[in-house]
């Protein structure tokens, strides 16, 4: 009896430990070297990037252009490129962790340069044959300058951000002059009011125009469309307590209450019309303020109504009347200061830099490199609507780079949100303007900045 | 105990155990030799080497769970608590604040008081309306009701049903355009409700689907509503009682445990609610569903503010104790526990 319970006791010590071994092996170090391995062992191994996207339709074109004969000329047959989507939090969690990878893009690029967490990338472009800074537009590639710093590599997107586009069927329906497209806030509204359609019970079935879809709903869009600035980038202060502010912030709150603000946000709630674009696409909005992206991904998304987009200037106001305004940003590539890979990762940036890629890019999802050679190479007939952005470079009168305030996405929330709080007539536009910029410093200040 | 007495193990023959410095220890012939060993063994433990082996045997046994309660629990828990006291993104290192994210909280921040409002009357009317209709629901499906087994089944189904997919069915009955519920007002030449789209009626349509969904607690109503004695009621019809007297004398107080079980468990769930209003309405219209829980989550995980979120966490906490206090005192009034105090 005594030596069977002693033997149970041991085999239940000597299985733990042997399972407690076990488990500790398997999380010992993958990368432990074998006896006798020398520093040749290790250089044999395979190189890896590891590399992110804030955007999902364009990690396969990324993967695409990882398996070119070029991309892996420069970077080594071997090497592995690892691309992956995550969201703002996942990235955050994963760089908090320790678990960086080398380079991402679509994500929050003035945020991680204010934060030093994403490196200079100057000297790496100024030792590239690849890049030449002079092919690029001048804008887009500013976009990434900051100082004398350049936070990353233009090289994923960067070309014309606004213009108005329309649904010339409904349009046509309404007996509106397709060819006449509105310039003015004033002439948007008319058209707006034409193009809204409502039942007997005055539930809205169209919208005319939703001044909150796509890139209308920046603050960006709507200050430099009435002629302000609210983000000072030399000095980095705001001015958003200003009546251009306020102005363009009333002039949307009118678009609001026309269509009621309940049944804008009923439209605006139904699955998958609350999302960028969405409205637009299921017919139910005829105007929308977007990037020349939208022309490519209408094709994509709903071909059926891509033929009937319409392009043109986007709105300003009728004391600005014949202002021509643009805005661009870049897509690039920034590389983290804790990458693994680094020169690696300049390597996949270095290649964006090349048409090929940028062809793979353009023909799956739309977007263009601003690399004037390549520009030069599109047909402005694509996709309908394309031409006006690419017509309008040589005319625009106001350049504006946008997103370039480290927390810009804080802010257009606050944006969104004091601006319900306006066309439902809580506040009025003046105090709305205040609090936004009370709330910015405010914010700026809590998250370590000033 | 103070004498010698046997005890037996797993020998053949008993062994004779003496008192020594306030154990009991076998006597091996040699009583100072004995009491030698046993203060010497003190002085360096207080286990005998038997039950050092239980101990080390039991703590790996147990070490799993204890693992994952530090690491899970615990860990998190006093990060948290450090995290509240510092500004932390993430992307840098934290930075100790002191209390300034909680003074931020109660006397700057431009949300902090609206969003309290917004759960406090959330709270306030979900759970008293969702455990009184569970109440009432089982008392219901107690009694005989025609097709009762399954009427029984059916009220449990939306607690199954994932909250995601119930979510979206509302939102597809109670949108403003498109919304069946709607469509049924405007087909009888009714005014529509904007049930999520206007500030007055979000947190009440919210209310509505909380409470919809509250078959759990019914089950458990159900439960206790059986175990209640019959004699009671049978006393109760001798003395003249009727079913309202039955049901305020006998009924409740018999299930008031589970009242107040189904009332803590309620308040708990609807002080943390984020699920349905994150899905149906992302805290608007105008920032009237912006439910304490969404906004942690938006401080913490849309703006990186995970030092304010930590402190919006640690005051939930306390919120919460202080709710389940007072329900609990209260309890004492008003909760039966058979004659026991």
């Amino acid at each position: 009896m005594n030596e069977q319970t002693v033997n149970r006791r041991a085999f239940l010590r000597t299985t733990g430990l042997v399972a407690g071994g076990a488990a500790l092996a398997a999380c010992a170090v993958p990368g432990a070297e074998p006896a006798g391995a020398g520093d040749d062992s290790m250089a044999a191994e395979p190189e890896s990037i590891e590399f992110v996207s804030g955007w999902g339709s364009a990690v396969e074109p990324f993967e695409q252009i990882a398996q070119l004969e070029s991309f892996k000329a420069l970077a080594g047959e071997d090497t592995e490129f690892n691309v992956r989507l995550v969201g703002l939090e996942d990235l955050a969690a994963a760089l908090a962790a320790g678990d960086t990878p080398d380079g991402g893009s679509n994500i929050d690029y003035p945020g991680h340069w204010a934060r030093g967490i994403v490196i200079d990338c100057n000297d790496y472009v100024n030792g590239s044959d690849i890049i030449d800074p002079s092919d690029v537009l001048e804008p887009s590639w500013n976009a990434a300058v900051y100082g004398s710093n350049l936070i990353g590599v233009p090289s994923v997107e960067g070309f014309t951000w606004y213009g108005l586009n329309y649904n010339a069927k409904h349009v046509e329906e309404v007996g509106l002059d397709v060819d006449d497209p509105p310039l003015t806030w004033e002439a948007v509204m008319e058209w707006h009011v034409e193009l809204s359609k409502f039942d007997e019970g005055g539930n809205v079935l169209r919208m005319g125009f939703d001044p909150v879809d796509a890139m209308a709903a920046e603050p960006d869009f709507i200050s430099h469309s009435f002629g302000h600035a609210w983000w000072n980038d030399e000095e980095q202060t705001f001015d958003f307590d200003h009546e251009l502010m306020a102005l363009g912030i009333e002039t949307q709150a009118e678009f609001f209450r026309h269509i009621g603000p309940d049944n804008f946000a009923g439209l605006r709630s139904v699955e998958g019309q609350g999302r960028w674009g969405g409205s637009y696409n299921a017919e139910v909005q005829s105007m929308i303020m977007d990037g020349y992206w939208h022309c490519g991904e209408t094709v994509g998304e709903k071909p059926e109504l891509a033929p009937f987009n319409r392009s043109t200037w986007p709105p300003v106001p009728a004391f600005r009347e014949g202002a021509k305004i643009q805005a661009t940003g870049a897509h690039m590539i920034q590389i983290f200061k804790e990458a693994n890979n680094p020169d690696g990762m300049f390597k996949f940036a270095e290649i964006m830099h090349t048409h090929e890629p940028m062809n793979i890019i353009f023909d799956s999802v739309g977007w263009i490199m601003s690399v004037k050679s390549f520009i030069a190479t599109i047909d402005p007939d694509t996709y309908p609507g394309l031409r006006f952005y690419l017509d309008s470079l040589d005319e625009v009168t106001d350049w504006l780079i946008g997103r370039r305030c480290p927390i810009h996405w804080y802010l257009f929330a606050q944006v969104n949100e004091l601006r319900e709080q306006v066309y439902r007539d809580f506040m009025t536009a003046e105090e709305a303007v205040a609090e936004m910029q009370k709330r910015a410093e405010a914010e700026w200040e809590a998250q370590g900045l000033s | 105990m103070g004498g010698a007495g046997t005890f037996v193990v797993a020998r053949r023959r008993p062994v004779q155990l003496y008192p020594v410095a306030g154990r009991l220890l076998p006597f091996q012939g040699d009583f100072m030799a004995a009491r030698a060993q046993a203060e010497s063994t003190q002085s360096v433990s207080r286990f005998t080497p038997g039950e050092w082996r239980n101990l080390r045997l039991g703590l790996l046994f147990v070490s799993p769970w204890v693992l994952g309660f530090l690491v899970f629990t615990i860990y998190p828990l006093i990060a948290s608590l450090y995290y509240s006291l510092t500004r932390y993104d993430l992307l840098r290192p934290p930075v100790f604040l002191g209390l300034k994210n909680y003074t931020i909280l109660f006397f700057d921040d431009p949300h902090f008081w609206n969003v309290m409002g917004n759960t406090i009357y959330y709270v306030g009317f979900s759970v008293p309306l969702g455990v009184g209709s569970a109440f009432i629901i089982a008392n219901m499906l107690n009694s005989r009701v025609v097709a009762r087994t399954f009427f029984r089944g059916i009220i449990y189904i939306p607690s199954i049903v994932p909250a995601v997919a119930s979510a979206m069915v509302w939102d597809f009955l109670m949108n403003v355009q498109w919304g069946a519920i709607n469509g049924l007002l405007r087909s009888f030449g009714l005014p529509i409700i904007p049930f999520l789209s206007n500030p007055a009626w979000s947190k009440p349509s919210l209310i509505l689907v909380a409470v919809w969904a509250n078959g759990a607690a019914v089950v458990i109503f159900l439960a206790s509503l059986q175990d209640v004695p019959r004699a009671l009621y049978e006393a109760a019809t001798v003395d003249g009682a009727n079913m309202w007297h039955r049901f305020r004398n006998v009924t409740i107080p018999i299930t008031s445990p589970i009242i107040l079980f189904n009332l803590i468990m309620g308040l708990i769930v609807a002080f943390q609610e984020f699920t349905i209003p994150w899905i149906l309405t992302q805290g608007g219209p105008m920032n009237s569903t912006e439910f304490y829980l969404v906004h942690l989550y938006r401080n913490a995980f849309a703006y990186l503010r995970m030092g304010k979120a930590s402190a919006l966490a640690w005051i939930l906490l306390l919120i919460i104790v202080v709710f389940t206090m007072i329900v609990f005192r209260s309890s004492a009034r008003w909760v039966y526990y058979g004659g026991e105090k």
